[in-house]
């Protein structure tokens, strides 16, 4: 029965190790103390997973609930419900700090510990979290690149960057042992709960020697967090900021904000943190990453490009996932842009305006540049151009977006093709930023019924972004003084950037010659 | 002229009740979407309160051997305003609207924002039914079938022989059988001295719920095709308003249709009190309240009336005279065509 | 709101198609045809509208089932109706006037039309004439519930009738050629000699032409047994039955032939003059108000407590310049020229149920009439007292009625009392209204 229970819970544990190797959150520890906390940093292995906890906040990190097994879920339901904390109430495992093995009970090792604190061995330095990091935690996405002993070096212009693997993460898994595929019911049924694998027994023995070489008295002498009882003193440097526990798990980075470097360093930059708190890689990344190592490469290479310092952070405010690309990839598309004749002014512009494209596939890229070219008929600086102008003109998808408005406008609205191209030229944003539907309502009102010709319309491509009851007011104003005259040959002109652009004041005192309160007297009649 | 820069104070001030225009063509449940949004930007745009310090009270370090504690203050970064985020969000804004069904109902909307006594107000005035005015523009010649130019077309018909005066005619005798019904939604015994009482006051606001009821019916602009019908109602839906301009031109032996439904007036509410769409920002909003305050007080003056109010309280229609020549720019004025 | 169309004017975008949006206007709107329902030259129509109580037939429908118990009981139209025979037979009727349980109709445009007089209701004493029961050819007509026309013994066939007016059982008509009258002679009032052995039925027509009356007779008037005949002079003749003084003779007997009213009329010219059962008051054209007949009801206390008054007295109200008056049952009514409305006398005055004599006039107030609109005046113009009931119509054609209801003669769907002035539903305006004592008829023009 012990023998069973005991293989359970390994088996347990291994799904958890697998498990975290692909969780999505590292944190740090918590200062709950329980003896289980003195296992898991030697393992390597930081059971919070953020669903999990966010689901269920009152369990613990530790609570070794694994998705993906659907026995343990079985299982865990009933105790799920049971709000206690304590290790010793669960009925699934064994508790770690048992009294099986005629050691000691929690209460006997705290008296001791009382006993024989001292001031001196409690004056101890502050807790360094960066300490527990693992560099190198969920970016390995395949298995070939995972390569424990050799430390990867890659060769950038800005020297060769070495990421090393961390040595305490559990084994490959090699090919003797159950594929994971398989699923747990299957495994159950050709070996039912009780028989256990010796293979698979044994396969695990890596984890269970790590767990019995490990010295638990001395990991709970040196470890920080083991002193809830241990008197504390008025002259410890803990004292100095008495706050509430650290919770497992927080969902913005603002509680970090007073002991992460890097987000120090990233205010003093002047970057909006906040914008970060919903995308879980990029705030893993500042909160465990290394500045030298994960993130000033990249501001390197953004400098490199030919960013300006204050360009730098309004780039990682916008789009920080720039920062989980890989630089060799980035200076491809660089390399890629300058050999299509961007210069460096331009790829700064590319930059700071859309940064996703350098997230797009090369290929991509090129294609999409390609049908932009092609289907406008433009030379190589008229692309250039339109980058210039709106560089997430290629992050949209052509057919449903710029081609489809395109071919609306030559076929249903009757505009050339030498006007629609330089309607692009002159504000690609017509073809990317409006659907069919609006561009076809406000041009059927500019056209029918304010009467600007197609030639004007082409002109002035902007007036399309003016919403059409705007257009309508002043329109309707004009006609009511009898002041709508819009064809540049006859007296008394109005352009249609002076009918749809513009404050009021400037629209009444330019256009109309009336007051801005007589025009908001019309507009209340319309 | 007062200069608000600090966000905070802007924030206290947004607490009241006022009126918007609302234009034509969009609905009336994104009126709260849109202001909500549109103070938001606002707001987060405005001065922010400085970032509380943090008090650090570090024990006396072992190097210097200053047997005293240091007390220092250092900027609580948990706060700063590039980690927090912005200030305000759109879920902050708790904000009331009366609400209709036609889109293309334009004009005259009572908007609370604030919860607390903004909400209990606005509670208060909506649960009675309002004198409503409204300015109906409809255009003869043809009849559809959802009784807007946007329909599809059922019927066309002359309408040559159609004069103002013949309209009002019609008009004074709707008003005349509708006076029926307002005197049975009284709920008075018609024969006792009450009703002969109540009758010779004049035209009363029924207390209770009712069926529609229409108080006045003119006819305000007649430019064959397209006149315009100024109706003050009560309990009123779109359905009613859009029926009433079809069945008058029946009468008349014609047809017509509804270009244009504008209401004016919302019980002590009027067009001078609505915010245009432009002013739907902060400065608009906190002067909205300002100035729809003396409206407010009398709406909830009238509430505790039996009969609620006089329709000759109520100050009749804009601060405009007839002879004013801003009244002659009005769209009605001029032939609708392409338009 | 705004449609959203194709204007084909612009070469290039002749095939735009906006969106997926409908259409608004229909490409078969251009093909459609144009109905026409009025021309610019069309006039509105005059139309006759009856209700009231039924039972005689005075409303002249007839009903094919009159065992019928429901809502819309064919025994009385609680609500104003149009004559059906008008637009059938596309007869417009001109004037109207209501007696006790009978109708006479006047028709416009005599010479387009066979017959100009029409009647309808009870016949018990001859008032209407002669006429076979439509349903059994041998026997005459007593209750007679269709319009039927009256034919008067005119030497030229063409002559016109002028104006008819309705007694408790007598009708007078005044035609080109003189003063003819019809029904019942117990007190003299249809112009002949008083035979008390004179048997006066439905089977018996005895036309009786008025004589001793002056040519210009320019209108006539009847009370409950009495009539009145007016010059264009202004000179009052009366006849009929004068036991409370409404001959206005001087005396308290019956007259049968038609005598001057002196009094204080004398040198007057009396313009208008009503009298419904025995209090008469008179107008003349200065304004001023002339009354005589019974007082009983306190009609006539501004100068008497006197219960008679047998001579015309001026009634010094001074209200005015006074622009109708009428002599109802009870109730007396007057409107002067700024279109207040002043009652006085017993009964239901139209003040509420609370009030119910008044020996001086008193204002029934303004705002019951709605007259002053939103920029249009349309202050009262008439009133009529009957019976038990009383009409006020105004300038523009609103028939406001008041006054007992018992055979749903105000007209209002009821048959409740109606104590105070309520506008009567009619989708016309009101151009003659005639009150009887149980059922009304009013000439309405159409709005359109």
């Amino acid at each position: 029965m012990g023998t069973a229970l005991l293989a359970q819970w390994l088996k347990s544990r291994y799904l958890l190790s697998s498990i975290l190797r692909h969780s999505q959150w590292h944190y740090p520890m918590s200062t709950y103390s329980t003896g289980r906390n003195s296992l898991l940093p030697q393992l390597g292995l930081y059971a919070c997973s953020r669903e999990k906890l966010s689901r269920h906040p009152d369990s613990s990190y530790t609570d070794i609930r694994c998705v993906h097994s659907e026995v343990q879920t079985r299982e865990n339901e009933r105790s799920r419900t049971s709000r206690s904390r304590h290790p010793s109430t669960r009925r699934n495992l064994p508790p770690l700090d048992s009294n099986a093995d005629g050691q000691e009970s929690n209460e006997e090792y705290f008296k001791n510990a009382f006993a024989t604190a001292t001031a001196e061995a409690s004056r101890k330095p502050p807790v360094d979290w960066n300490q527990f990091v693992d560099p190198d935690d969920r970016y390995r996405l395949s298995e070939e690149e995972f390569d424990r002993d050799v430390a990867k070096k890659t060769d950038t212009k800005f020297g060769t960057v070495e990421i090393k693997f961390a040595s305490h993460l559990a084994p490959k898994p090699t090919s003797e042992m159950k594929p994971r595929r398989q699923s747990v019911t299957e495994e159950l049924a050709e070996e039912p709960a009780m028989n256990v694998n010796p293979e698979f027994v044994d396969s695990l023995s890596d984890v269970s020697t790590d767990i019995q070489k490990i010295d638990w008295e001395k990991i709970e002498e040196s470890y920080p967090e083991q002193r809830p009882l241990e008197p504390v003193e008025e002259t410890d440097l803990e004292m100095a900021e008495v706050k509430p526990a650290k919770q497992p798990f927080s969902y913005n980075l603002a509680s970090y904000a007073n002991e992460s470097d890097n987000i120090k360093r990233l205010i003093e930059m002047g970057v909006q943190v906040w914008r970060f708190d919903r995308d879980k890689d990029v705030s893993q990344l500042f909160l465990t990453g290394e500045w030298e190592v994960k993130i000033q490469p990249w501001v390197d290479w953004m400098l490199d490009t030919g960013l300006e310092k204050e360009d730098i952070k309004s780039v990682l405010e916008r789009s920080p996932r720039i920062l989980l690309e890989k630089l060799p990839e980035l200076q491809e598309k660089v390399e890629y842009f300058r050999s299509k004749k961007f210069d460096r002014a331009l790829l700064k512009t590319v930059l700071i305006g859309a940064p996703i494209v350098f997230s797009m596939t090369v290929r991509r890229i090129d294609k999409q540049l390609g049908e932009l070219q092609h289907r406008f008929g433009l030379i190589g600086q008229e692309v250039r151009d339109v980058m210039n102008e709106y560089p997430k003109f290629i992050t949209y998808p052509m057919a449903s977006t710029w081609n489809l408005n395109r071919l609306c406008l030559i076929n249903e609205m009757g505009f050339t093709k030498i006007e629609v191209k330089k309607m692009l030229l002159k504000d690609p944003r017509v073809f990317v930023k409006l659907s069919k539907l609006v561009i076809s309502d406000r041009f059927d009102y500019l056209h029918n019924v304010v009467g600007l010709p197609h030639a004007q319309i082409a002109a002035f491509p902007d007036i399309l972004m003016v919403n059409k009851r705007t257009i309508r007011e002043r329109h309707l104003f004009l006609k009511a003084l009898k002041r709508n005259q819009y064809d540049p040959k006859l007296p008394n002109y109005v352009s249609p950037t002076a009918l749809c652009f513009g404050t009021d004041a400037q629209f009444c005192s330019g256009c109309a010659k009336e007051s801005v309160w007589t025009f908001d007297e019309f507009c209340k009649t319309l | 002229m007062a200069v608000l820069e600090k966000a905070a104070e802007a924030w206290r001030l947004l607490n009241g009740v006022f009126c918007v225009y609302k234009p034509a063509g969009i609905t009336f449940n994104s009126i709260r979407f849109r202001i909500a949004n549109k103070l938001t930007d606002e707001l987060n745009a405005m001065q922010r309160e400085d970032v509380p310090p943090l008090v650090k009270i570090l024990p006396p370090s072992p190097e210097d051997d200053s047997a005293e504690f240091r007390v220092t203050t250092v900027p609580d970064l948990r706060r700063h305003p590039l980690v927090v985020g912005p200030g305000y969000t759109k879920e902050d804004f708790y904000i009331r609207h009366t609400t209709g069904f036609l889109k293309e109902m334009a004009g005259v909307t009572v908007v609370s924002i604030g919860s607390g006594s903004p909400r209990r107000i606005f509670e208060a005035i909506t649960d009675r039914n309002p004198v409503c005015t409204y300015h109906i523009d409809g255009k003869f010649g043809l009849r559809t079938d959802d009784y807007l130019e946007t329909g599809r077309v059922l019927e066309k018909t002359s309408f040559d022989f159609v004069t103002r005066t013949r309209l009002q005619k019609f008009l004074s005798f709707y008003q005349a059988r509708y006076q029926k019904l307002i005197y049975q939604a009284y709920g008075v015994d018609p024969q006792s001295q009450e009703a002969y009482e109540m009758h010779s006051r004049g035209l009363l606001r029924p207390g209770n719920v009712s069926n529609p009821l229409l108080y006045r019916i003119q006819c305000v602009s007649f430019h064959k095709p397209y006149f315009t019908l100024e109706v003050q109602c009560v309990n009123e839906t779109d359905k009613f308003l859009l029926k009433i301009l079809n069945d008058v031109a029946e009468d008349l032996k014609s047809s017509a249709v509804c270009t244009k439904i504008r209401r004016i007036r919302w019980g002590n509410f009027t067009l001078d009190h609505a915010l245009l769409y432009k002013h739907w920002n902060v400065a608009g909003i906190i002067e909205g309240i300002n100035e729809c305050g003396p409206a407010v007080r009398n709406e909830l003056r009238l509430l505790e009336e039996p009969y609620l109010t006089d329709v000759k309280d109520i100050p009749q229609g804009p601060r405009l005279t007839a002879g004013d020549p801003i009244l002659s720019l009005s769209a009605s004025n001029f032939p609708r065509i392409g338009t | 709101m705004i449609p959203q169309r194709v204007v084909s004017s612009c070469r290039r975008c002749i095939h735009t198609k906006i969106g997926n949006r409908p259409r608004t206007y229909d490409p078969r709107f251009e093909e459609m045809e144009e109905r026409v329902f009025r021309t610019t030259k069309t006039e509105p129509k005059l139309r006759t509208y009856v209700w009231g109580n039924a039972r005689t037939g005075a409303l002249a429908i007839p009903e094919d089932n009159i065992r019928s118990r429901n809502k819309d009981s064919p025994y009385m139209k609680r609500s104003p109706v149009r004559l059906p025979f008008c637009e059938l037979t596309d007869t417009r009727f001109k004037q109207t006037s209501c007696g006790y349980g009978f109708t006479l109709f006047l028709a416009d445009k005599p010479d387009e039309q066979l017959n100009q007089l029409f009647g309808a209701g009870a016949n018990t004493d001859g008032q209407i004439g002669h006429h076979k029961h439509p349903d059994k050819p041998k026997v005459a007509a007593e209750y007679i519930n269709r319009p039927l026309p009256i034919s008067l013994p005119f030497r030229n066939r063409h002559s016109r009738v002028l104006e008819v007016a309705a007694g408790r059982a007598h009708s007078i008509f005044l035609t080109e050629e003189g003063c003819f009258s019809m029904g019942n002679n117990a007190y003299g009032q249809c112009g002949r000699e008083i035979n008390r052995d004179e048997e006066s039925s439905h089977r018996v027509s005895a036309v009786t032409k008025v004589s001793g009356l002056p040519k210009d007779v320019k209108s006539v008037r009847c009370g409950q047994d009495n009539s009145f005949f007016l010059t264009t002079e202004g000179k009052v003749y009366s006849l009929g039955w004068g036991a409370d003084g409404q001959t206005g003779l001087g005396h308290h007997d019956m007259v049968f032939t038609p005598q001057l009213v002196g009094g204080d009329i004398a040198s007057e010219k009396i313009v208008d003059l009503s009298c419904a059962a025995d209090c008469v008051l008179a107008l003349s054209d200065k304004g001023e108000v002339f009354g005589w007949g019974n007082s009983e009801y306190r009609q006539l206390a501004i100068i008497t407590d006197h219960p008679q008054i047998s001579v015309p007295v001026h009634l010094p109200f001074k209200l005015g310049t006074i622009r109708s008056v009428s002599s109802g049952g009870t109730v007396c009514g007057l409107v002067n020229e700024s279109g207040e409305v002043y009652v006085w006398g017993f009964g239901l005055l139209g003040k509420g149920p609370e009030l119910t004599d008044a020996d001086r006039p008193s204002l029934l107030p303004n705002s019951l009439f709605a007259a002053k609109e939103f920029g249009e005046q349309n202050p009262v113009k008439t009133i009529h007292c009957s019976l038990v009931h009383s009409a006020v119509v105004t300038e523009r054609g609103d028939l406001f009625m008041w006054g007992s209801n018992d055979s749903g003669q105000i007209g209002l769907g009821h048959q409740k009392t109606q104590y105070f002035p309520l506008r009567v539903p009619i989708p016309s305006s009101v151009r003659q209204l005639s009150l009887g004592v149980d059922h009304n008829a009013a000439i309405c023009k159409a709005l359109i």
